[in-house]
């Protein structure tokens, strides 16, 4: 089986699509970096490299066929980064260039839900951050904060602080993939880094992560107490990078 | 200051697009973010603080009364709107909700609270979210300046009716609760007719009016609710009502016949209110005269299916879009995709759960290209065994108005966590 393997980036992945359009024989697509360690005694592992041109193509092709809407969901599913979701994204192209637009209502096939799926877990684990994340203030005027996230969101979240946060400086560290936005004055640029060390961390005259902490704790009502739910609604694997949940 | 403020409900950040200025801070998003969940399972998106706990009533169902000997104390508009800011911009919340008790007088306090959105909006330059209740009896003066600084505005109703307030907030009057609630909504409308014809335009309240209601606090219906809920958002325009079990946090004679929190009528009132908003339903659907109680094992949907089989099955093949939105475990969201899906190719039974559509319950009450899909007889009975819900042991029963002591009804409010809004 021929393995294609791309640099990671949208356009690298959109330059693969394009050639393997017409492919008819089986193969895979996967991401440098993530490759599956496994190899068969008869693959044969072949690099791409990235064509901005072609991924251009690939891309308006997609556009004119699915519309802005399947797009986006091409590229959400990218980003989730799930196993095996480069073919699953390859089909649904192949599907949205013979089919036209009707193909995104077609939730009932397969190669549409398989897509689709894989971008509401993007935009809801995006969603999710946007409240779940937490800044302290590192230096005066600085912010920073620390996020794991399953699914590759750090640009998401990057532009909707960049919206909504603008009058400070702050830094978003996506410490599983070991790379963080940086914001100052209107402009985000990314960055590959390893783990920062600040020293005490919000250690001013207020102690703002306290006085959330106790202000979480005192909403509760007692005799409402529902743990079960609110595992439900915040997952464990975030709590740790949210001050009200750790010990403090 | 929270302490006094949690069991306000309403949590919503949503339905308001402010945008972000230069040098400003913060915007709000119109699909609303929730930050954190407390321990009992509730949404904290928004700073929810009273800017004072002295109070000058005494309201039987109120931590904060005037004969309650608890610690009282204040926030100055300063420190409430940099308390607001330093939360905003470590991201803990979304925006403010500013609530109060009742300092001196309405108008004093609502002065207070006015100057506290004043500060955020204009020295602060803050563009998130801003709820503020409404005080009874405050100045239509005072109103108006609120409404043109925040997102939403909500007076609570608390009772649904004028007798029910009477016996417990003995100082509040219906009158002035509903006369600031019908200025709010004819600005909202005035504010609303300027802005079409002229962009620059103040706006008012973009996000609407709410309200809430405390139930299970005294003897009513669960129709009179309903009907209430009912006329509150086609006379009064109002964009959310709210509703909050009664905790017992005081020790009063009028309230000595309420039970533990009714987590599942509250639950019931939700599902309720969604039929009436995304639904269709009217409040004469959902509860009749006859039977004005919500049944604690059928969610309202399901139980008015059964009432009404003889608009069943639907064929999901050409059914309108109404019609597959009556059907229990068809919701507005699977309604939609099952109706551009069928554009496509007919959806099988299975591919219908792909769509969203819960089968549990919906497989009664639809026909595929002709065929059952439960394959059952369409009687009640052979329905009803196979939609009830989990519950106490040994009871189809309704919901009882006032549930006897917690020990005799094990696992009652266990219930309360079934999930979801009927669909």
């Amino acid at each position: 089986m021929n393995i294609y393997i791309y640099d990671g980036t949208p356009d690298g992945f959109f330059t693969v699509c394009l050639r393997l359009m017409m492919e008819e024989t089986e193969f895979d697509i996967q991401a440098a970096g993530r490759e599956e360690a496994q190899e068969g005694l008869f693959d044969r592992r072949e690099e791409i490299n990235t064509d901005h041109e072609a991924a251009e193509s690939m891309k308006k092709l997609l556009e004119s066929s699915a519309t802005r809407e399947g797009l986006n969901m091409a590229a959400w599913a990218l980003l989730s980064e799930i196993k095996g979701v480069e073919k699953d994204i390859l089909d649904y192209i192949k599907l949205a260039v013979r089919e036209g637009a009707r193909v995104n209502s077609n939730l009932a096939d397969d190669r549409v839900m398989r897509v689709y799926r894989a971008a509401k877990k993007t935009m809801g684990e995006a969603h999710r951050l946007k409240g779940f994340l937490r800044f302290a203030e590192v230096k005066p005027g600085k912010f920073y904060a620390k996020v794991e996230p399953e699914h590759n969101i750090l640009a998401l979240l990057a532009r909707h602080f960049s919206l909504r946060l603008s009058s400070q400086d702050w830094i978003i560290h996506d410490a599983i993939r070991g790379i963080s936005a940086f914001y100052s004055s209107g402009r985000i640029y990314y960055k590959k880094t390893a783990d920062f060390e600040f020293g005490n961390k919000e250690g001013k005259t207020v102690d703002f992560e306290l006085m959330w902490r106790t202000y979480f704790n005192v909403m509760a009502i007692r005799e409402r107490k529902n743990t079960a739910l609110q595992a439900r609604l915040v997952p464990k694997k975030y709590r740790k990078n949210m001050a009200e949940f750790s010990a403090g | 200051m929270g302490e006094g403020a949690k069991y306000d409900v309403s949590c919503s950040s949503s339905g308001s697009f402010r945008k972000h200025t230069t040098g400003g801070t913060g915007n709000a998003a119109p699909s609303g973010v929730c930050h954190t969940f407390t321990a009992d399972g509730r949404c904290i998106s928004l700073l929810k603080i009273l800017l004072t706990n002295a109070c000058s009533l005494d309201c039987a169902y109120c931590i904060n009364r005037r004969s309650n000997d608890i610690a009282r104390a204040s926030f100055s508009p300063e420190e409430a709107a940099r308390l607001t800011i330093d939360f905003y911009r470590r991201n803990y919340i979304e925006g403010l909700f500013l609530s109060s008790a009742v300092l001196v007088s309405p108008d004093h306090t609502m002065e207070l609270m006015v100057k506290t959105a004043e500060l955020l909006r204009k020295t602060y330059f803050f563009n998130g979210y801003i709820h503020m209740k409404g005080i009874p009896g405050a100045s239509p003066g005072l109103i108006d300046r609120a409404g043109r600084l925040v997102d939403r505005m909500s007076i609570n109703m608390e009772m649904a009716d004028e007798t029910g307030l009477k016996l417990l907030a003995p100082d509040k009057r219906m009158d002035d609760i509903k006369s600031p609630m019908e200025q709010i909504k004819k600005s909202i409308e005035l504010y609303g007719s300027e802005r079409k014809i002229l962009k620059s335009a103040p706006v008012f309240v973009p996000a609407g009016q709410s309200t809430q209601l405390i139930i299970g606090a005294v003897k009513e219906t669960d129709k009179s609710i309903v009907t209430l809920t009912e006329r509150l958002y086609s006379g009064m325009k109002l964009k959310r009502v709210y509703y909050s079990a009664y905790v017992h946090v005081n020790n009063d004679k009028r309230l000595s016949l309420a039970g533990p929190p009714r987590m599942l009528l509250e639950n019931r009132l939700y599902q309720a209110d969604w039929l009436m908003r995304f639904y269709g339903f009217s409040a004469d659907e959902i509860l009749d005269d006859a039977d004005p109680y919500f049944d604690a094992r059928l969610d309202p949907k399901s139980a008015w299916a059964l009432r009404n089989l003889r608009y069943f099955p639907v064929e999901i093949k050409n059914a309108a879009y109404e019609e597959l939105l009556r059907v229990p475990g068809i919701g507005v969201k699977s309604a939609r995709r099952l109706i551009a899906a069928r554009r496509v190719k007919l959806p099988a039974v299975d591919d219908l759960k792909k769509l969203g559509v819960v089968i549990k319950r919906a497989k009664y009450f639809l026909t595929v290209n002709g065929y059952h899909a439960a394959g059952i007889n369409m009687r009640e009975k052979n329905i009803r065994q196979g939609l009830l819900e989990k519950g106490p042991s040994g009871g189809g029963g309704q919901l009882e108005l006032f549930a006897p002591p917690a020990a005799a009804l094990p696992g009652f409010n266990g219930a309360g966590g079934v999930k979801g809004a009927g669909a």
